[in-house]
This record gives C-alpha cells, sequence and structure tokens, in this order.
C-alpha cells in the first residue's frame, strides 16, 4: 500500500513535471490596422468604435485565441476620413503591420483602397451599410451590412406586411440628401426600388435638402398633403432632427423610420429624450440597442465588467462590437482550417467568402447570419435586419431577422 | 397659389438671415477693404462660446448671448491686433491672404478647443414654426428678419451719421487720405473687426438655433457671398434687398426645380447668381464705384 | 545675384536658368537621388513621395496664377477635379494611351478655369476670387447631377489596371517614377514661362493691372492666361491622381484642399516656383510627422488623448502659416535667398 501510494505520486508527480517542462503553445501575433477617425466628422463618436474594437479583440484573444495560437494586436491609425490621407498611409501600413485581415471606418477610406486591395491581398471588414456605387465584384472591403437601400426596403416590406395589411402599396416619401454621396446613392436605390415594386410601396416624392436644413415644415407638409404614411429618414442626424420637429408642428403623427447612424439612441439627446420619438422606428442590420434584456445586451455587459469596455449601451458601441466580431469569426475560422501561424490575407478572403457565419456567433449583434460571396462587398445571400421602435418610452426590438428582398443594381 | 407664398416667403426670410451674415463682410470690408474669407470661421467662433456658456455651464440664455457678444468683441480685437495691425500698409493682397490662412487657423483652434464632435446648438429662440393660417413661417428666421432689420438701420446710421462711422467709411475710401486728415486708420480697422465679430456671431445665434453645429457650419458664410456681391460690397442698405433676392430665388429653386431634377440645384443657386453679378455688374446693385487711378 | 568669380561672354548663357556647372551638377544630383530614393527608402516614403509630387505640380499652377499673376484662385482643387474626371473618362478607353489622357484632362481642367478666367474681363481684384468659389461649388453639382453614367455620380469612377510602357501602373515605384518626371517636365515649364514675356506680363498685371494695361499690356487676357496655364496644370496633377488611386470622386476634391494648397505656396513663397516646391514639401513633411507621431505622442502623454493631439495638427500649420504671413510673407525662399547671398558675400557682410 505504501509503495503504490508512494509510486501513484511520483507518477503525479512525475507528469506534472513532465507537462510543466512541456513548451507553452507559440503564440502568433497578428497585427490588425483599425482605421479610425479622431479629427474629422466621426472623431466624437471614435471612442465608442475604438473602445468596442479593443473589447472585443481582448475577450476573443482569451477565449479564443489563447487555443488556436493566435493573438491580434490592434493598431489605430488616424485617416481624418479622408481618402487622400488614407491613400497615403495605407502603403506605410501595409509594409509595417504586414496585415492579414483590417477594420475599416468608412466612405473615404473605402474609396481610397477598393482598387488596391486585390493587389494587396487584405481583406477589411466594413462595420457601415455599403452603398449601391460599391456593389461590383471581387471587393476586399466587406461589409457587415447589406446596402443601405436593402435596409430600406426590407423595413418598408415588413412596415406594409405587419401595419397596412399587406394588400395594397404603402405611400412613403423620403428625406436625404446630394451632399454626400452616400445619401445621393440611398435616394437613387429608393427611388429605383419603389419604382420596381409599385405594389409594394408608392414613392410620394424623394426630397432633396441639405444635410443640416433649418426647417422642414414646408417640405413634410407637402408630402403629408400628398398622402405619406411613412417617412423614411435614413441621412443625416440633423435631417431626422428636422423632420421630427416639423412632425411636432404640424401636429401630426406619421411615423418616421430612421438607420443606423441616426437611430433612436443618436437621437435621444438632441431630441431631449424618448417620449418625442415615440413609435418612430430604426431599421438596420446592426443590434437594437434597446431597454430589453437580450443575448447582445449580457455580451455587451460581459464586456464591460472582464474587457474594459467604457463606451455606453449605444449604437455605434453596437456597430463596433458586430464589425470586430465577424473579424474575430473569420480570423478563428481561417485558424481552426488552416492553422494559427499561417494564416494570410488571402486565406482569410477566402474564409470570408466561402464560410456561412451563422447568427449566434455574433451574439444578435448582426441582422441574421452573414454570407459572403465574390459578387457584392456585402452579404448578398439572405441578410436580415432588426427593427426598433419607441414604445412606452423605451426602444424595444420589435422585430428581428427581417428578411431583405432581393434588389436588382440601380 | 398658398405654397408659392409660403415658398415665397420662407425664401425672404432666409435671405435676410444670409444679410445678417453678409452684414460681417460688409463692415470689415468698409473699413479696410480686405475681403474676410474667414467670416465663417468667425461666425464658429461666436457659435461654441455661445455654446459653451448656454450648454457646457449652464448659463441661462440671456446672460449666455450678451457674454459672448461680449467674447466677439474680444476675438475682433485679438485677431486685429495680432494679425491685421502689422499689415497696415501692406498690400490689399497680403490682408486677403491672411485671411485665408486664419481659416485654417481658426479652425484649427475650433477643433482643439472643442473637438470635432457635432454639438447641439442651443435653442435659444423657440424651434416651432409660427402657423398662420396656411402660412408657415419658421420663428428663428422671422426672428432672424427682424434682427437683420434692426442692425441695418442700426449700421446705416452708425456708418452715415456718426462720426466714428464716418470715420470708417473714409478710411475705406482712401487710407492716405483719412491719415493725413487725422483719422485713426488702426483704431478704425480695430473697430471694423470688432463689429464684424460680433455681428458673425448674431448670425450664427440666428441660424443655427436648435441645430447641430461643427467645423462644417462655417461653409454657410459661403452662400451669404453672393448677397454681398448683389448688393456691392460697400453697401449695407441693399443687404436686405439682395438678401430677398438670393433668397426668395434659392427657395423657388428648391421647391419647384429640384423635384424634377431629382437633385438639389438649390445649393448653388447662390453661386449662379453670383457668376452672373460679377460678369454683368461687378460692384453690385448699390456699390461704390470706384476709379482708379495709378 | 552669382557667386563671385562668374561672368558670361554670351547673351544665352546670361539667361541661363541654371547658371554655373556647380549648380548643373548639384541639380543632376539631386534629381539622380529623388529618382534612386525609391530602392532604397521604405514603402510609406514612396508613396509619400508621389503624393507630393503631384500636389506640388497643382501648387505650381496656382504659384503661375496667384504668385506670379496675383489673381487669388481658391479653386484650383476643382480644376483639379475636372482634370481628374476628364482623364478617367478618357482612360476607361483602353486604346487612349496613358500620357494623351494626361494631357487631355489637362486640357479639360485648361478649359474649365479659362472660362473663369474670361470673367476677368469684367471683374477686378478680389471679385475673381469669388468665381474660383462658385467653380468648386458648381464643379460639385455637376459631377453629383449629371445623368450617373456620364460621370460616376455620387460613386465615382473606377478605372482598372493601367500600363504604361509595359510598366504596370498598379506598383507605388512606378507611380513615384510616373510623377516625378511629370514633375520635372512641369517645373522645366513653369520656368520657361515665368521667364517669358508672358511671365512678365503677370507680374505687370499682379503689380498694378491698371498701368499695365496703360502700357499696352492686354490685361484681361493676361488673367484668363494666368487662369489656363494654373488649371492645366491642376488638371496633369489630377490626371496624376487618378492613375494612382485609381478612382475618382467628388469629395477628393474640395475647397479646403484649395486652402490648403495656398497655404503651401504661401510658405514658400510667393512668387518663385522653387518656393512652390519648398512650401508643398514642408506642409506634407509637417503633416506626415504630426500623422506619425500622432501615436507616440498619445503614448507618451495618455491624458491628452488621441482627439487632441490629431486635431492640434490643423492648430499648428494654420499657426505657421499665419506666422509666416505676418514675419516673413515673402516665404521661405526669401530666407534661403537671403541665407544664399549672405553665404556668397561671406566674410564680407554686404
Amino acid at each position: 500500500m505504501k509503495t503504490l501510494k508512494a509510486f501513484c505520486s511520483g507518477a503525479a508527480l512525475a507528469c506534472s513535471l513532465f507537462g510543466a517542462a512541456l513548451p507553452a503553445r507559440a503564440e502568433t501575433v497578428y497585427q490588425v490596422p483599425s482605421l479610425s477617425d479622431f479629427s474629422g466628422p466621426f472623431a466624437s463618436v471614435m471612442p465608442l468604435f475604438a473602445g468596442a474594437r479593443e473589447a472585443v479583440v481582448s475577450w476573443w484573444n482569451i477565449e479564443k485565441g489563447a487555443q488556436l495560437g493566435v493573438k491580434l494586436e490592434l493598431k489605430p491609425y488616424d485617416t481624418h476620413y479622408d481618402t487622400a490621407q488614407t491613400a497615403s498611409l495605407w502603403p506605410g501600413i501595409l509594409s509595417t503591420t504586414k496585415p492579414i485581415i483590417g477594420l475599416s471606418l468608412g466612405g473615404p477610406d473605402t474609396t481610397a483602397l477598393q482598387q488596391r486591395l486585390p493587389n494587396d491581398k487584405v481583406p477589411m471588414i466594413l462595420g457601415s451599410a455599403s452603398n449601391g456605387f460599391a456593389w461590383r465584384p471581387n471587393q476586399w472591403i466587406l461589409s457587415t451590412r447589406p446596402t443601405f437601400v436593402h435596409e430600406i426596403g426590407a423595413f418598408v416590406e415588413w412596415f406594409q406586411k405587419t401595419k397596412v395589411g399587406g394588400t395594397r402599396p404603402v405611400k412613403i416619401a423620403m428625406f436625404t440628401s446630394e451632399a454626400s454621396p452616400s445619401y445621393a446613392d440611398m435616394g437613387k436605390g429608393v427611388a429605383a426600388y419603389a419604382k420596381a415594386n409599385s405594389k409594394i410601396a408608392d414613392l410620394v416624392e424623394m426630397v432633396y435638402v441639405e444635410p443640416q436644413p433649418a426647417d422642414l415644415t414646408l417640405q413634410l407638409r407637402r408630402v403629408l398633403n400628398n398622402g405619406a404614411e411613412l417617412i423614411l429618414a435614413p441621412a443625416s442626424i440633423q435631417q431626422a432632427i428636422a423632420i421630427k420637429r416639423a412632425m411636432q408642428a404640424l401636429g401630426k403623427n406619421v411615423p418616421i423610420v430612421f438607420n443606423a447612424h441616426n437611430s433612436l439612441s443618436v437621437l435621444e439627446k438632441p431630441m431631449g429624450g424618448l417620449v418625442p420619438l415615440e413609435g418612430d422606428y430604426e431599421a438596420h442590420a446592426l443590434v437594437v440597442t434597446g431597454a430589453d434584456d437580450s443575448e447582445a445586451r449580457r455580451f455587451y455587459d460581459l464586456l464591460v465588467a472582464k474587457h474594459g469596455l467604457k463606451a455606453p449601451w449605444h449604437t455605434f458601441t453596437g456597430m463596433g462590437i458586430g464589425q470586430t466580431l465577424v473579424l474575430v469569426r473569420a480570423v478563428e475560422a481561417a485558424a481552426i482550417k488552416h492553422g494559427g501561424n499561417k494564416l494570410t490575407g488571402e486565406l482569410v478572403y477566402k474564409t470570408l467568402v466561402d464560410t456561412r457565419f451563422p447568427a449566434k456567433s455574433f451574439y444578435g449583434f448582426s441582422g441574421g447570419d452573414i454570407d459572403f460571396s465574390v459578387e457584392a462587398p456585402f452579404p448578398l445571400r439572405d441578410p436580415r435586419i432588426n427593427v426598433g421602435q419607441v414604445v412606452g418610452g423605451k426602444i424595444r426590438t420589435v422585430a428581428s431577422a427581417v428578411p431583405v428582398p432581393q434588389l436588382a443594381k440601380w | 397659389m398658398m405654397d408659392f407664398l409660403n415658398y415665397a416667403i420662407n425664401g425672404l426670410l432666409l435671405g435676410q438671415v444670409y444679410a445678417l451674415l453678409a452684414l460681417g463682410f460688409v463692415v470689415i470690408y468698409r473699413a479696410s477693404k480686405v475681403f474676410n474669407f474667414a467670416q465663417g470661421e468667425l461666425m464658429l467662433l461666436g457659435a461654441y462660446t455661445v455654446w459653451s456658456l448656454s450648454l457646457g455651464a449652464n448659463l441661462s440664455p440671456w446672460l449666455a448671448i450678451p457674454i459672448a457678444f461680449v467674447a466677439a468683441l474680444a476675438y475682433g480685437w485679438l485677431i486685429e491686433r495680432l494679425f491685421f495691425s502689422r499689415l497696415v500698409g501692406e498690400s490689399v493682397f497680403s490682408m486677403v491672404m491672411v485671411t485665408i490662412g486664419l481659416v485654417i487657423l481658426i479652425r484649427g483652434v475650433v477643433l482643439v478647443i472643442w473637438g470635432a464632435a457635432d454639438r447641439q446648438f442651443p435653442a435659444l429662440l423657440p424651434t416651432m414654426p409660427v402657423i398662420v393660417g396656411e402660412l408657415i413661417l419658421p420663428t428663428s428666421m422671422l426672428v432672424g428678419a427682424g434682427v437683420t432689420l434692426a442692425l441695418t438701420l442700426a449700421l446705416w446710421y452708425f456708418f452715415n451719421r456718426t462720426r466714428a462711422g464716418l470715420a470708417l467709411t473714409a478710411v475705406a475710401e482712401d487710407p492716405y487720405t483719412a491719415i493725413s486728415m487725422g483719422i485713426g486708420v488702426k483704431r478704425a480697422v480695430t473697430l471694423a473687426w470688432m463689429l464684424g465679430t460680433c455681428i458673425a456671431t448674431i448670425g450664427a445665434v440666428i441660424l443655427l438655433n436648435g441645430r447641430s453645429l461643427n467645423v462644417l457650419s462655417a461653409d454657410v458664410a459661403l452662400a451669404a457671398l453672393p448677397v454681398a456681391l448683389l448688393a456691392g460690397l460697400e453697401s449695407i442698405g441693399g443687404l436686405m434687398l439682395a438678401g430677398a433676392i438670393v433668397g426668395i430665388i434659392q427657395s423657388l429653386v428648391a421647391a419647384y426645380i429640384d423635384p424634377k431634377l431629382g437633385g438639389s440645384a438649390s445649393s448653388i443657386v447662390p453661386f449662379v447668381f453670383m457668376l452672373f453679378i460679377l460678369v454683368v455688374r461687378p460692384t453690385g446693385l448699390f456699390g461704390w464705384r470706384n476709379i482708379e487711378r495709378v | 545675384m552669382d557667386p563671385s568669380g562668374i561672368f558670361f561672354t554670351s547673351h544665352a548663357r546670361d539667361r541661363a536658368l541654371v547658371r554655373t556647372k556647380r549648380q548643373a551638377a548639384t541639380l543632376a544630383l539631386l534629381i539622380a537621388a529623388l529618382v534612386i530614393a525609391p530602392l532604397v527608402l521604405s514603402d510609406r516614403w514612396v508613396s509619400l513621395g508621389y503624393a507630393m509630387f503631384i500636389t506640388m505640380i497643382a501648387v505650381i499652377g496656382l504659384q503661375i496664377c496667384t504668385g506670379y499673376a496675383g489673381q487669388v484662385n481658391l479653386g484650383q482643387s476643382a480644376f483639379m477635379g475636372v482634370g481628374a474626371y476628364g482623364c478617367a473618362l478618357l482612360l476607361h478607353y483602353p486604346q487612349v494611351p496613358i500620357i494623351l489622357a494626361l494631357l487631355l484632362g489637362g486640357a479639360a481642367a485648361a478649359l474649365f478655369g479659362a472660362l473663369f478666367g474670361l470673367t476677368a474681363a469684367r471683374i477686378k481684384g478680389f471679385y475673381l476670387a469669388l468665381t474660383t468659389i462658385a467653380a468648386q461649388a458648381i464643379f460639385q453639382f455637376l459631377v453629383l447631377n449629371l445623368p450617373g453614367d456620364w460621370l460616376g455620380g455620387a460613386g465615382g469612377l473606377h478605372l482598372e489596371n493601367l500600363e504604361l510602357l509595359g510598366v504596370n501602373l498598379g506598383n507605388d515605384r512606378a507611380l513615384y517614377w510616373l510623377s516625378l518626371a511629370t514633375l520635372l517636365v512641369m517645373t522645366g515649364g513653369a520656368f520657361g514661362i515665368v521667364r517669358s514675356r508672358h511671365g512678365r506680363s503677370f507680374e505687370a498685371v499682379r503689380d498694378d493691372d491698371v498701368a499695365a494695361g496703360m502700357m499696352g499690356i492686354n490685361v484681361a487676357a493676361a488673367k484668363a492666361r494666368a487662369f489656363l496655364v494654373a488649371a492645366f496644370y491642376a488638371g496633369i496633377a489630377g490626371g496624376l491622381w487618378v492613375i494612382a488611386l485609381r478612382h475618382v470622386s467628388v469629395e477628393q476634391f474640395t475647397l479646403f484642399n484649395s486652402i490648403w494648397m495656398i497655404a503651401m505656396m504661401i510658405v514658400g513663397g510667393l512668387g518663385s516656383i522653387v518656393g512652390a516646391l519648398i512650401g508643398t514639401v514642408l506642409i506634407q513633411l509637417a503633416r506626415e510627422g504630426v500623422v506619425s507621431l500622432g501615436p507616440q505622442l498619445v503614448d507618451l502623454i495618455p491624458s491628452a488623448g488621441q482627439d487632441i493631439v490629431f486635431a492640434s495638427m490643423n492648430v499648428l500649420l494654420g499657426t505657421i502659416i499665419v506666422l509666416f504671413l505676418l514675419f516673413e510673407p515673402k516665404g521661405v525662399m526669401h530666407r534661403i535667398e537671403i541665407g544664399k547671398r549672405a553665404y556668397r558675400l561671406w566674410p564680407f557682410p554686404y
């Protein structure tokens, strides 16, 4: 007995020593350029994005990266949201960080880089919605959301089915601006959508105003007099505020739908609370940062508790989390398939295109499954959106995984 | 018919706000013959100061605005002391170059002190429009038109009937003659800049009422340029008429032509107008006709 | 002023731009160094290099128009845009050689610029500057509102890979050499223009256009010519941008860009071609410096916050520009000239 005990303890000791003597699993560190804007129009919300990106990467490194021997390091670069600046920064980024994947911020970096990336072989993940003019094959800047027009179309169809009965076209009117290519593209796309789907939507008017209008009462009245039942306001925050004020001035209550960058949580502060926004919607392929307890909220709380996330529960934080989740899942899938120390940009791109990422791997931060293809820089096969609404003074998710219509290019 | 009237009146009011911004240009031009490209940026300075005072320090608007005016006077004085007092006697070209440099400098200062974030400018005037029957009149623009009228009258009186104002006019016409007549050119120019900045702040309060404020808000001053040109860069009284014309045309274009074009032709109406004026009548409706001598 | 001991015995030598053998050797060495640079320096410098060269071309054009002819031009970016779009449209047809597309883009921009210069017949002084602001606004409006298939509308135009003389222009080095070569040609041309009677008439118009008119110079034509030249240079620069990025869209060409170019010209020194080059280099390097140093500064001073550090760039550069205007309105070139003179006279004080 004594010898057996001694033998066992000796064996246990030997095993543990042997285990400790094994070399630690080698970790390959990959640097991920995180294109940011600290001095341009997005500077005010950049802390939300940056915080979200860092927190998700820190979470993934510990939870999954360690097992796969992969460590991701974010390297922020200030692009001033300017095309020329990004174009001149990029060769330096390419040679110093040798990235396998990167995080894009929006328009100017897409413009500067989209022609180069297929040659440089670095895919990038974009958290903003895509645009019609970016819809070309073989793009390496992949947006986690479909185009703004897709998101709007999906909401219009949902609204028509659930609120208008689904039997007749719903009368819609939209406000946008020419000042930015994105906004102008939204206008074109929605007009084309309404024309092609006259049984679902009847576009009363597409109103072009400045992105910072003083007063839209006249225009809104004109549009309401022509019978509009739903107002689309996917362009700037200021336009959304002006439309809401005009609606209040006219004493009417036609629902307005916003997009992610001018969502209900973004409008809460300028409008002085959620009460004025009662009954209005937000529709996009990101998480609706509402008051409901949800899987997304729990993941957010986890990041706050364990990974130093200081940003508030807000749409832009959600955008940052969603964007980075897609990035880490792509790296994860590629590492599982090819080995954590053999990753290249090209392999990650192939993984992005070949894999259908299930919605649950994003904890509710995406609209639905994400499935990229070579034909478009956004998930073309069955993207989904979420719809939020202010109900009883709080933002609630009233519909999730709403299907997006298949659209022809405009 | 009602619609047409609505658009026309709204255009008229908008034009008065442009005229208000243009007043700043004209005051500075009248005294120093300097075309101040940085007028929009002066407006920014005033606007951010008002923001800081009312939303940052939570002062009531009745307190914040007067303090902001004093601050604006101080800014004008500072800018003139720092930059333009050294340039007395230099060509107007150099001075205009300095104003262009000021555009970058002031934008930078604003960015550092207040950051690039979109701020919500306080709604010091009610944001709900006044509805008279079928007419919809934005309150802030109504007040703006009133302010413009008051300011125009006050400045007209100042420039044409008071000693200091006539001194400014004399300096603008011919600084050398003015000096030899004993008029303090430096003081005149300082006064002009202080006035110009103050007017810019008033314009900011009216125009940005309840809207968002960021560095790009300065671009609206460019739309006020054509109004100044149409009036003639030295004419204060003509600004209201010029503003009315430009405003009404822009509003009508926005109402009737934009929907057909599917775009915003109204945004370039002021500029096309400006080109038109420059070619047909460069001195504007009421500007002085200078005889150039070698 | 020539170094002592240098005398010329022929008019041609006296008028030469490069005056002594030593100067010629230095120039040759400089050009050689620039040509070899991409083989030695990192990619970051190469891309910075061609970005600088392209901007230099536009600023030289601006210098001719504003520095030499005294016409404040706030629409140089819009002219670049017209050249860029012109070039991009032509390059959609693969049979068009790149150099031809570049030249025709420049010509299109020149035409656009001349239109604004023609108004000079009726407008005096700074009013001309205002028409250039209108040019910016009109350019943007036209691009966004003309039918999408003409100019690509909001999304802009894209180009596929371009080849020049068998060299793929997708890589940074080829772009560097192409823009360097273009810069050298355009600089030579600029010197030719300003040293000719056209250049002298520009300077006369700048100094006193009424007097110039009385001396028999066609002032309106001179002003229009100045704009034409400036716009041509801007157009070439715009075309090169298109070749470099293979994408053109209206947001690359804003009024603020025009203002920055004026700032570069001011820092370098009004009225000097070399000044335009130096000003561009200084400002671009300063911008680069802030962008690169930014992250390090943020690490050093965590309390400063990334937004403050990056935003300080504008203040820094703006202050530099205004300080230059106040204390050295003739720009860096003036200092360099004084330095050269002092060096040549040394040890004598005068």
